[in-house]
């Protein structure tokens, strides 16, 4: 970096750089409190501009060891309620005797002994027959502060003073105070000296010729145009800045509302479904036979109150899927095990967003040919570990058409491959059964830094026992997988708790 | 996901060929058998097999069965034939209520050796867990058959007679201490525990063979090396699934040169039956029904040839007809989608080339997800941070910690967490929980959440959608939290009052009631001191929540 010019470093100077130049210009070297009295500015605005006036060669900091003194504990309690003298003095108002005096002052015994024993020597007390009398002198004196009371009053207020620095009549007070027990107290401690540099005064010197510095350009200037006359400080931009947290997107919310406006675009259109769902839609309209493994407690959450829910609303459906599940029907043979109605009501927690597409089959808004999709949370009986959350989202969709098949499903996944996990390296295999679909297919994707196959897309046609009961007489290619996954390969994130995260600071901070 | 392990020296002796050695073009050969190639360690094979509707596969058999005719080293149909024989098993009437069926099978001249015993042991065992939907629906007995007298009696005993010893035991135990003490008692008791009576399968000396489903006998229950003829019997719920379990294990070891022979098993509740059944069905597919599933323009005849691969028989019919023999073990077969499957797998997944989905249809999202997402434009515009919670929570959380009374929320009847066991019902507690775990960083704080909340009615739940938002800093007013719902209501064009109300998380004087259109939509309000420590929070927090899906109703616009 270029050395800057002397008139350079005199524009960058604020108002109290400036001040406290000007003063070390005079006293060359001075600490913390010469400096407020110099400049009139606080112990605060001058440490922080003295640390910028450092940081720029202009001053330097001596650091030196001395004594200073402070209140101690009586010192503390004298400063509020009066020295005992004082307060002894006051409460003579009558002929008393001490005992009185102790009461009425709130001093204690030593404190009685002690002021009997000053007062007297000084003459502003007499004290005959256990009664006490205050001279005139002593009256006088109750107006006056003495040195020493002067001398708390200022430790009070500056909290310390440095021995060596204090003024003859201080240094008298400080004396007789320190042989008085606990009310003040001298401790060592480094002493902050500011000390003017050459280069500090050579700028101090340009400051004198240079008119005064605006820092904060104001609307009154741009109205009246005084700025044409004005000379603006100059501001180091290189210097960093405090953090600020505007509001933001939750970062997983964020690359949802992103996949779905890629699926909007691909002409598919959201669908909705509730949490808590009946085993009806979340199975049995699947085509899931109601003995199927993966209807137990160790996959589904259960509702406890109320158990059931009403069907009442889809007996049509309920009857046909009944019937293909006990009996089949003319082209299929069904799973001819019996099939229970209240097992078919039964609500859970939805175990997978493939209900929501049973419901939008039966929906009178469906479209044919039609594209659907939602991007919904699934729950299931799991410990939070760092690959498992016990409800998570899924991305799922269907498409109904008269002429939709097994290839153009196919080439739907390579699409979504692309469009949504960016990648063209995508294998199919038939290791896949699902009761809903047939032919089924798992679509493996390449992991872009692993560069391991990995599961991601579990994909099907409807079987026509599912959609034939729904009333769908076209086929329908369907999807679904685990969208946390697809965040996580993204983001390169491997611990899915993350995604639920509530570090407000990973939030902040989490890039867009 | 269950694995099974086996050997490629066995598989490739039962394929009849030698297999690659490269794991991918393995993998691309267990494909056809729908088997997951996990890894390859040696001579071990260890591979993934979907809980699928193909127990057939379950087993080094069934794969190698499969993969000959992928590979083209025996396709079409391979018939299968018990011989006659004078075996029978005598069943209890009573057994009617108990577990009703049962299907025998006697395989001789088996040559056993350790290896294959391991695979029949571990086809058994993944049979009776998932098909037989462990053991209740179906469970496998094998038994040396040069020991047992025939005829055999599926019989009923009572708790604290026919005392035998079990499988690994030394000492005869009653069936009732053997639901207590044996390890498989204990775990397959509860299929039992509703009779009084329970099974029990005796030869013609009175020699006891098992006590199904629970354990064998030590004692004739046993195959070792030594074993050359066996008997296989399955009992069981469900007559279909009986003998589909019987008919893939007598298969397996017909597959091993065994000579399979039928048994007659005798009812009193229903027609006396021959055991195994290995009669193929018989299917009609139509061309062209295959070729609008599959999006394909496959001939006839190569559909035949891609069915024989697959392991069927196949013959051409009138016009696009294909007429399919459906061999016996393939009970997954439900529907002609099922042989299509068949044939898009014989002909490779990988060989079937995508086509682009051409559909033209308009995408869009539903008009509550759309309000909402300008709800959370808005928010995010008044400078809230968006957290995502959890919808599963507890009691302590939605109740206690906010100083409310307990009202009814969805509860889970099976949870496995103590924090996760009852659905939110509202989202304010979720988000104090957020600004409790983060009292170390820098305020002010802001946050919101757009989400469903669930409540309980008579008929199941109402779901809805709500927003809720914090702020906490210092100075944190009421003002400050009617300003941001102000802006939010002012800007959806929704006229709102805030009336005075109560609610015991706030304090009393600083909390509101939302109302739009005479409906309490929300709260706004400052959070009470109480609330604040019982989440261990040491500065003032201010915020309100509101159900969207109400306030919804009032916005006419469409976005």
């Amino acid at each position: 970096m270029a050395i800057k010019s002397i008139d350079m470093i005199a524009e960058t100077l604020q108002d109290a750089e400036a001040a406290i130049l000007q003063a070390l210009k005079k006293l060359k070297k001075a600490d913390i409190l010469e400096l407020e009295k110099a400049t009139k500015l606080t112990a605060d605005i001058l440490a922080r501009a003295a640390l910028w006036l450092q940081n720029k060669d202009l001053i330097t900091v001596e650091e030196e060891p001395a004594n200073v003194v402070v209140l101690d504990r009586l010192g503390e309690e004298y400063v509020l309620k009066g020295l005992p003298e004082k307060c002894f003095i006051r409460a003579c108002t009558d002929t008393l005797t001490l005992e009185q005096i102790g009461k009425k002052a709130d001093l204690d015994k030593q404190e009685l002994k002690f002021c009997l024993g000053y007062l007297k020597k000084k003459g502003m007390i007499t004290f005959k027959e256990g009664e006490v009398q205050v001279t005139d002198e002593g009256k006088c004196c109750i107006r006056e502060k003495t040195l020493e009371e002067n001398f708390l009053d200022k430790l009070s207020k500056e909290k310390e003073l440095e021995v060596s620095k204090l003024s003859p009549e201080e240094k008298h007070a400080f004396e007789v105070l320190k042989k008085r027990k606990e009310i003040v107290r001298e401790i060592p401690r480094k002493v902050r000296d500011y000390v003017i540099t050459k280069l500090g005064l050579d700028v101090a010197e340009k400051l004198k010729a240079m008119p005064a510095m605006v820092g904060v350009l104001t609307p009154e200037m741009i109205k009246t145009g005084t700025w044409q006359t004005k000379k603006f400080r100059r501001y180091d931009v290189t210097a960093p800045v405090p953090g600020i947290y505007p509001g933001k997107k939750q970062p997983y919310l964020a690359f949802m509302d992103e996949v779905k406006k890629e699926l909007v675009a691909m002409g598919f259109e959201e669908m909705t479904g509730p949490l808590v769902e009946s085993a009806f839609f979340n199975n049995d309209a699947l085509f899931m036979p109601q003995d199927h493994p993966a209807r137990g407690i160790h996959d589904i959450y259960f509702v406890k109150e109320p158990k059931y829910g009403n069907l009442s609303k889809y007996k049509k459906y309920l009857d046909k899927v009944a019937e293909i599940q006990e009996k089949g029907d003319d082209e299929s043979t069904g799973w001819q095990i019996p099939f229970s109605r209240q097992e078919s009501s039964r609500l859970l927690l939805r175990s997978q967003t493939t209900a929501v597409s049973a419901r939008m089959l039966i929906n009178p808004a469906l479209k044919i040919p039609g594209k659907y999709f939602t991007i919904n949370r699934v729950y299931r009986p799991e410990k939070l570990d760092p690959t498992h959350l016990t409800e998570f989202y899924q991305l799922e969709g269907i498409v109904v058409g008269e002429d939709v098949n097994f290839r153009q499903l196919l080439g739907l996944l390579g699409n979504f491959a692309k469009k949504i996990a960016r990648t063209d390296e995508i294998r199919f295999t038939p290791i896949a059964y699902f009761p809903f679909t047939e032919p089924s297919v798992t679509a493996y994707m390449k992991h872009p830094i692993t560069k391991k196959w990995i599961e991601v897309m579990p994909a099907g046609v409807f079987r026509p026992e599912v959609t034939k009961p729904l009333g769908i007489d076209v086929p329908v290619l369907a999807w679904g997988f685990g969208f946390d996954r697809l965040f996580m390969i993204r983001e390169g994130i491997t611990d899915i708790r993350q995604l639920f995260s509530s570090d407000l600071s990973y939030l902040r901070e989490a890039k867009i | 996901m269950p694995t099974i392990e086996i050997s490629l020296t066995d598989l490739e002796k039962l394929v009849g060929k030698k297999l690659p050695k490269d794991i991918e073009k393995l993998w691309e050969i267990f494909e056809y058998a729908k088997a997951e190639l996990e890894n390859l360690e040696g001579d071990t094979v260890k591979i993934a097999i979907e809980d699928s509707n193909r127990p057939d596969l379950w087993c080094i058999e069934g794969i190698a069965r499969q993969i000959k005719g992928a590979l083209g080293v025996e396709t079409g149909l391979k018939e299968y034939s018990a011989k006659k024989s004078t075996y029978e098993v005598f069943v209890n009437k009573k057994l009617e209520k108990i577990r009703p069926y049962i299907a025998c099978a006697v395989i001789k001249n088996v040559k056993l050796t350790d290896e294959i015993i391991k695979q029949l042991m571990q086809q058994q065992d993944k049979i009776d867990g998932t098909f037989g939907r462990k053991r209740r629906k179906t469970s496998i007995g094998l038994y040396d058959f040069d020991l047992i007298k025939f005829p055999l009696k599926y019989d009923i005993t009572a708790p604290n007679e026919n005392e035998f010893v079990p499988l690994t035991f030394t000492k005869k135990l009653t069936p009732t201490r053997i639901l207590r003490e044996h390890p498989k008692g204990i775990e397959y008791g509860h299929i039992l525990a509703d009779f009084k009576e329970y099974p029990i399968f005796k030869d013609n000396e009175g020699k006891i063979l098992s006590m199904p489903p629970i354990i064998n006998s030590n004692d004739l229950g046993q195959i070792t090396e030594k074993t050359k003829n066996l008997l296989i019997e399955v009992t069981g719920t469900d007559y279909k699934a009986v003998n589909a379990a019987l008919r893939i294990m007598a298969l397996s070891l017909v597959d091993r040169g065994g000579e399979l022979y039928n048994v007659k098993i005798d009812y009193v509740y229903r027609d006396n039956d021959l055991t195994p059944h290995l009669e193929s069905s018989e299917k009609l597919l139509d061309a062209n029904y295959v070729n609008k599933w599959l999006g394909t323009s496959l001939k006839p005849s190569e559909i035949i040839n891609l069915l024989k691969k697959a392991r069927f028989n196949a013959n051409a019919k009138m016009d696009s007809e294909v007429e399919v023999q459906v061999p016996s073990y393939r009970t997954d077969i439900m529907h002609d989608v099922d042989l299509i499957e068949d044939v898009a797998i014989a002909s490779g997944y990988s060989n079937l080339k995508p086509l682009p989905l051409e559909l033209a249809t308009t995408g869009g999202l539903p008009g509550i997800e759309k309000k909402a997402n300008k709800v959370r434009e808005l928010m995010i515009g008044f400078g809230a941070q968006e957290v995502l919670n959890f919808t599963l929570t507890n009691k302590e959380t939605l109740f206690k910690n906010m100083d409310l009374i307990e009202t009814p929320v969805i509860e889970i009847e099976n949870p496995v967490s103590l924090l996760y066991y009852c659905l939110r019902n509202s989202l304010l507690p979720g988000l104090l929980e957020f600004l409790s775990k983060n009292t170390k960083k820098e305020y002010p704080q802001s946050i919101f959440e757009v989400g469903a909340i669930v409540k309980p009615n008579k008929s199941g739940s109402d779901e809805e959608k709500h927003l809720a938002y914090l702020s906490a800093h210092k100075g944190a007013n009421f003002t400050e939290a009617k300003q941001a719902l102000d802006l939010l209501l002012r800007l959806l064009n929704v006229k709102y009052k805030v009336v005075e109300t109560e609610h015991h998380s706030f304090i009393p004087g600083r909390v509101g009631g939302v109302i739009v259109n005479d409906k309490k939509v929300g709260y706004i309000g400052e959070f009470s001191p109480q609330t604040l420590k019982n989440w261990d929070l040491d500065v003032p927090v201010v915020g309100f929540e509101v159900n969207l899906t109400e306030l919804f109703e009032n916005i006419k616009k469409e976005f």
